[in-house]
């Protein structure tokens, strides 16, 4: 294929992955949910004061809910919002922007993997390797999600594609340059997404490992890079060491559930326990048919990969495992294998958020048993085609159907669904009462006013506040199927039953 | 030493065997039914008020519905844990090494597709015919070609070069076995029905 040719289809595949990123972005899905929000005030707070909600000036970790959220996305929002405001659309533009860049990425480092891998050392079906990866990871179901909304992770895997590119690129270039950049993206990973505290050190040991066994590399010349990289850790380690640094683990780790047994019990039961959450991971009902059952994270009823995958997935695994191909091996194994690592530590497993770079291997996978299945079944490649093609049209338009139709209504509320016409409707009453109450059973209400509209400032209170004498009263609240006539208005959401989100209580 | 140690897989089929004992079939996940499926397309058209008429029966039509279905339910018969619950740890990763082994170096050999294909259909089978035959036998049925696929796995594994290694690969695999089954045999319920 002539390059010409071939960077006209990389334009037009990652155009039709922008647009399955960011096509009614705003919209669905359907609101922010708790962590977007929170880290969208932050970021609203840094760019007009320069402090975070708590006051302090530009943190490095930012205090939410009993635990600290990393920096990068939170900044990056706050340079959104210098163009776009504090709007559903800024907190989710860095999200949007690194997973379309990942497509980019992804091209760059297939290519660069076949470069440096011998034409006698490869599958002859890889030639169009880079493309069709792309493609894969462009339409793959479990990377769209994540690109549109506020996640951390689609951001850290960004850095992590480029970061790989990067080192390749420049232990063949043998640039030092490319060297200490990829570093420095490797290294904005731990600053972005908490997985990659744990997650590092085994990719530095594939990089490691390539470039001492395939490269040759001059361990001297790697001596600066990683000096640098190193001292721009030392913030992140001291901070994992803290107590602060380990409360999130500490709130969801696999193992507090057996605190209680025995030293001998826990000798045994601390690695089956890891071992059944590790494995986990791979189950293909979790890859193929429902996620991790948060509804945030996937639609109900889809995987996170498409079905008619599964074959190309087993064949490109099993294509890795032939005795060719030593860089592609050492890189997709290693990072299939290590990826679950940190995830496999904590609860739930499977997470499908906390493992999302398993999209980089596994786009590669399934282009590459794509591509050797055309190629073994070349006299009937276009009957094949077609019907893998329609397969393939089909399970994208059907889940695009459920996209846009159902999810948003269907799982309205994994997302604060309600809030946002909550808070619009306070808006219009606020100027009418003496006080604002909100039902703590309202759960973060608290936050989603502050990113709304943080000139309301609400009173939340508990279901046994009353109301002081002689003052005008709203109270927002859930719905207690409780009727009377001081209800004067109520927030429905937008689904099926047209449920009760929220009244509004004239006291 | 080799030979000796073909009896760990065989082992790590009976000891997990002895929890299906315990059950008289499958949970309701590893078997197709049509009400359920009738419920969620009721539900699925009722959410599509709006929509085009031939664009909410493309998409929610019983032919999908069940195509999805099976594929789903095909697929809960490969859930790892479930297969650490029939194979245990041992015959799991015999199991694998089994069907690697075959693809990389035993293609030719006729009644190993017999084998593997009768590997691949069996769980078809188990999820449409509803007779009420034992779960034990039918388990044991179900799973004969997963026995004897990772059996083979084994032992092909051990034939390969490195022998202590794999020796000792294997023992560890036991131990975890062993260990999964004595602490996390209460979590086996969730697939099956008392």
């Amino acid at each position: 294929m002539k390059p010409r040719f071939e960077y006209i289809l990389l334009f037009l595949i990652i155009v039709v992955g922008a647009l399955l990123r960011l096509y009614d972005v705003t919209n669905n899905p359907p609101g922010l949910y708790i962590d977007e929000v929170s880290a969208g005030y932050n970021a609203y707070t840094i760019l007009t004061t320069g402090v975070d909600e708590h006051g302090e000036s530009f943190p490095l970790w930012f205090k939410a809910y009993g635990e600290y959220k990393m920096p990068v996305m939170i900044y990056w929002m706050s340079m959104a919002m210098a163009f776009f405001g504090k709007t559903e659309f800024a907190v989710r533009l860095p999200a949007i922007i690194s997973g379309v860049a990942t497509l980019l990425g992804l091209f760059l480092l297939v290519k660069e993997l076949l470069h440096i891998t011998p034409k006698s050392n490869r599958i002859s079906a890889m030639t169009h390797l880079p493309l069709v990866s792309t493609l894969v990871l462009a339409t793959l179901p479990w990377h769209i999600h994540f690109s549109r909304a506020g996640f951390e992770a689609t951001i850290a895997l960004c850095f992590l594609v480029f970061g790989f590119w990067f080192a390749l690129r420049g232990f063949r270039t043998k640039s030092t340059v490319m060297i200490g950049i990829s570093v420095i993206l490797l290294v904005l990973t731990v600053y972005t997404y908490q997985a990659y505290r744990l997650m590092l050190p085994f990719m530095l040991v594939i990089i490691g490992v390539l470039s001492y066994w395939h490269f040759k590399y001059p361990v001297k010349k790697l001596m600066l890079p990683l000096i640098i990289g190193a001292i721009l850790l030392i913030p992140a380690i001291l901070f994992t060491l803290s107590e602060s640094g380990s409360v999130r683990f500490s709130q969801i780790s696999a193992f507090s559930e057996h605190s209680q047994k025995m030293p001998l019990e826990k000798a045994f039961l601390y690695p089956i326990t890891y071992i059944s959450n590790y494995v986990s991971f791979f189950s293909p009902s979790f890859l193929f048919n429902h996620g991790d059952g948060i509804g945030r994270h996937q639609m109900p009823d889809f995987g996170l990969l498409w079905m008619i995958q599964l074959p190309f997935l087993l064949i490109g695994a099993f294509l890795l495992t032939l005795p060719k191909n030593r860089v592609f091996k050492i890189i997709l194994i290693g990072l299939v294998v290590i990826i679950p690592i940190p995830a496999a530590l904590v609860l739930p497993s499977p997470h499908s958020l906390r493992v999302m770079p398993f999209v980089i291997p596994f786009s590669i996978m399934i282009a590459l048993g794509i591509l050797a299945t055309v190629k073994y079944i070349r006299p009937k490649t276009v009957v094949v085609a077609l019907l893998i093609g329609g397969v393939a049209f089909f399970e994208l338009s059907h889940y695009l159907h459920h996209y846009y139709r159902h999810y948003s209504s269907v799982n309205l509320m994994d997302w604060g669904g309600g809030y946002k016409d909550m808070v619009t409707k306070t808006r219009l009453y606020a100027d009418k009462y003496d006080i604002i109450a909100v039902d703590s059973n309202l759960g973060f209400s608290d936050t989603y006013f502050n990113f709304y509209d943080d000139s309301l400032n609400p009173l939340v209170v508990d279901t046994t506040w009353e109301a002081p004498p002689g003052k005008k009263v709203l109270l927002i609240r859930p719905n207690y199927n409780e009727q009377s006539d001081k209800i004067i208005d109520r927030v429905h959401l937008p689904n099926l039953n047209n449920d009760i989100f929220a009244e509004f209580w004239e006291l | 030493m080799k030979k000796v140690m073909l009896v760990i897989p065989v082992i790590g089929f009976i000891v997990p065997y002895i929890l299906w004992e315990s059950c008289t079939r499958l949970a309701d996940k590893f078997h197709l039914s049509s009400f359920d499926l009738q419920l969620r397309l009721i539900e699925a058209i009722h959410n599509d008020r709006g929509e085009n008429l031939i664009v909410v029966r493309f998409f929610h039509n019983k032919a999908v519905g069940f195509g999805m279905d099976i594929y789903r339910q095909y697929l809960y018969f490969w859930d790892i844990k479930f297969l650490l619950y029939i194979l245990s740890f041992v015959g799991f990763f015999g199991l694998v090494y089994g069907v690697w082994y075959f693809f990389r170096h035993k293609m030719s050999d006729r009644r190993l597709w017999v084998l593997f294909i009768a590997l691949l259909v069996m769980p078809l089978i188990e999820m449409v015919v509803k007779i009420t035959i034992p779960l034990p036998i039918r388990v044991f049925v179900l799973f004969l070609p997963a026995y004897i696929f990772s059996f083979l796995g084994v032992k092909w594994f051990l034939a390969g070069k490195g022998s202590r290694f794999r020796v000792t690969a294997l023992i560890f695999l036991a131990l975890i076995s062993i260990a999964w089954i004595v602490f996390f045999a209460g979590n086996f319920v969730e697939y099956c029905l008392p």
